[in-house]
């Protein structure tokens, strides 16, 4: 399944949000949208995701607007940066509301969340209190929501994050992206709206890097990350060094208009 | 459903039902259990003690029991709805939109109709108002101390339009507006009962919206990647609560804190998922005016307690401490 951007444009009133967006995000690869603050990264992210509906998304040429809701939440999990919930559920009742769209069984549904609770290591956390929780342990129960609305049909699904690791320290960070690549490893898509640029080259497939709404560079993290590229987009002068074939940046100062 | 919240729901079931006897028995008049039982089968022609049980205290048990349920179960799916465990159909103003509608209908419409079902209309109507204008405001401003801001004022417009209707009223009329303002349950009879059995059924439509509301409690972004449709869901949402509390308003007055306290109980006894919250915050809320307003008659009897005095006396402090353990996680 290949989910299908073809000249893609996004406005709010008059203001125009992304214009002229080519991509396809395929399966078993991760992708990373980079870019300055207001480069249209999480705009993007949406209206691929199904979030916001623009003409010209398509999924497996068909589009992706005549999905329902529920048949597309069968097929893509989206995970925002921060989570609003602020009721006393418990960890195994949030894993659960990833099931909704479905209308699986319930001894399926509860396979499915062992399975996930069991791959993502969440034995210890099943019984605590979401809210009672630190910022690192309730994403990776997120995660797990999310993965428990997909894990049946992973490697036909789409899985969106944005930002996912703005609160995580550096254990949890590296253990998300464990998770990616193993989500990845078994056919799903993966998309990630990422600040952090050394991240994003480290894990991801390829790189989309957007300014002004528009597509600046595409390609591997070696194509895209280049002190020309990130010179135009950011408005630095930064040294790139290569790390077992990952570019990384090293922002060294501010270019003064 | 686990074994431990089988066992809280009987146990909520039973205390309705024994409570319920209890207050059969009690009163200006006591009725001995076995009489109860006897005047309910029938068989025992007393006209004193069967007037009392079956005119009088039966239909404002029952009464009791709706009302407290519908305030309490609208109060859960608006708590869901909101994303706030502190938002309620009084504290946001659908109960006093609900009361101001009922008094202006009272006032200028009811003297040539004396009718308890537009009273009730003309209440559902103003409840709705008020919710879709808090909704309102909520949704430009997008926080929720926003809403519970202009809950507040709308509060106050309609305790002051309320009073200025005194003025204008005649005598009669003002004592029913008064009324409004304590929230009692002493007008109960059967013609109050037919309009209140529709609240069953709104809670039955209510919990069948158990899995969307848990939805949108992760955020309405969240909600509609989980296919749920947001905007279709606010409109139930808001017309059986605003029609729940509407009824409630219309046949007893404003009964505050039933809504906010008895969901929060039932989170922190039985777990916060909407398909245990409705329903046994119904059973509990039902319960819970029940017990206040047959303190309300008892205590000081003949003469009674307004059961919104009451549930105002227990719920305020208890709001307050709500508060005040928050410490600020609460996002107002």
């Amino acid at each position: 399944m290949t989910l299908q951007l073809r000249e893609v444009s996004f406005r709010i009133d008059s203001k125009l949000l992304l214009s002229n967006i080519n991509i396809s995000i395929q399966p078993a690869k991760i992708v990373s949208f980079i870019g300055p603050n207001g480069a249209g990264k999480t705009t993007l992210l949406r209206v691929a995701s199904g979030a916001l509906s623009a003409p010209g998304v398509t999924l497996d040429s068909k589009p992706l607007k005549a999905l329902t809701p529920e048949g597309r939440a069968r097929k893509f999990a989206f995970l925002n940066q921060s989570s609003e919930l602020n009721f006393p559920f418990k960890c195994l009742e949030v894993l659960h509301l990833g099931r909704i769209p479905h209308r699986t069984s319930r001894r399926c549904n509860e396979r499915i969340v062992e399975e996930v609770i069991n791959s993502l290591s969440l034995d210890k956390l099943v019984d605590r209190i979401y809210t009672t929780m630190s910022g690192g342990e309730k994403q990776r129960v997120q995660i797990g929501r999310i993965l428990c609305q997909v894990w049946d049909n992973i490697d036909s699904a789409f899985v969106f994050f944005d930002e996912p690791t703005a609160e995580l320290d550096l254990a949890h960070q590296l253990r998300f992206f464990d998770t990616v690549k193993m989500l990845a490893a078994r056919g799903a898509s993966i998309s990630l709206v990422l600040h952090d640029i050394n991240l994003a080259s480290r894990f991801s497939d390829e790189l989309i890097l957007l300014k002004s709404g528009k597509i600046l560079a595409i390609g591997s993290p070696r194509e895209v990350v280049t002190r020309a590229n990130i010179r135009d987009a950011f408005s630095v002068q930064a040294e790139v060094h290569h790390l077992s074939c990952r570019p990384i940046v090293q922002a060294n100062s501010v270019i003064k208009d | 459903m686990s074994i431990n919240k089988a066992v809280k729901f009987i146990l909520l079931i039973f205390f309705l039902v024994a409570w319920s006897v209890f207050s059969l028995s009690v009163g200006a008049a006591k009725v001995s259990i076995p009489d109860i039982f006897a005047v309910l089968q029938g068989s025992k022609v007393d006209n004193l003690q069967s007037l009392i049980i079956m005119e009088l205290r039966l239909p404002r048990i029952l009464l009791a029991i709706f009302v407290g349920a519908g305030i309490a179960a609208s109060g859960a799916a608006i708590q869901g709805l909101f994303r706030n465990p502190l938002a309620d159909p009084a504290l946001i103003g659908v109960s006093s939109g609900a009361a101001l509608f009922g008094a202006l209908y009272l006032v200028f419409i009811g003297v040539f109709f004396q009718a308890l079902y537009g009273l009730a209309l003309s209440a559902f109507l103003g409840g709705l108002l008020t919710t879709c204008l808090v909704l309102e405001v909520g949704r430009r401003d997008g926080t929720i101390s926003a809403m519970l801001l202009a809950g507040v004022a709308i509060n106050a417009i309609a305790v002051a339009c309320i009073g200025l209707l005194s003025y204008i009223s005649s005598d009669v009329q003002l004592r029913s507006v008064a009324f409004w303002a304590l929230g009692s349950l002493g007008s109960a009879d059967w013609n109050n009962i037919y309009i209140a059995s529709l609240i069953p059924l709104i809670i039955i439509a209510l919990s069948l919206e158990s899995a969307r509301l848990n939805a949108i409690t992760l955020g309405e972004a969240e909600a509609l990647h989980l296919g749920v449709s947001v905007r279709s869901l606010r409109v139930r949402i808001i017309l059986l609560t605003a029609l729940a509390v509407s009824i409630g308003v219309a046949l007893t007055g404003v009964i505050v804190f039933i809504g906010l306290v008895v969901p929060h109980l039932v989170r922190l006894t039985m777990g916060s998922t909407h398909q245990t919250v409705i329903p046994a915050s119904a059973l509990l809320g039902g319960l819970l005016l029940l017990v206040a307003d047959t303190a309300g008659r008892t205590l000081v009897a003949p003469a009674e307690v307004p059961v919104g005095i009451l549930t105002a006396l227990i719920g305020g402090p208890f709001f307050v401490f709500l508060i005040m353990r928050s410490k600020g996680s609460l996002g107002i």
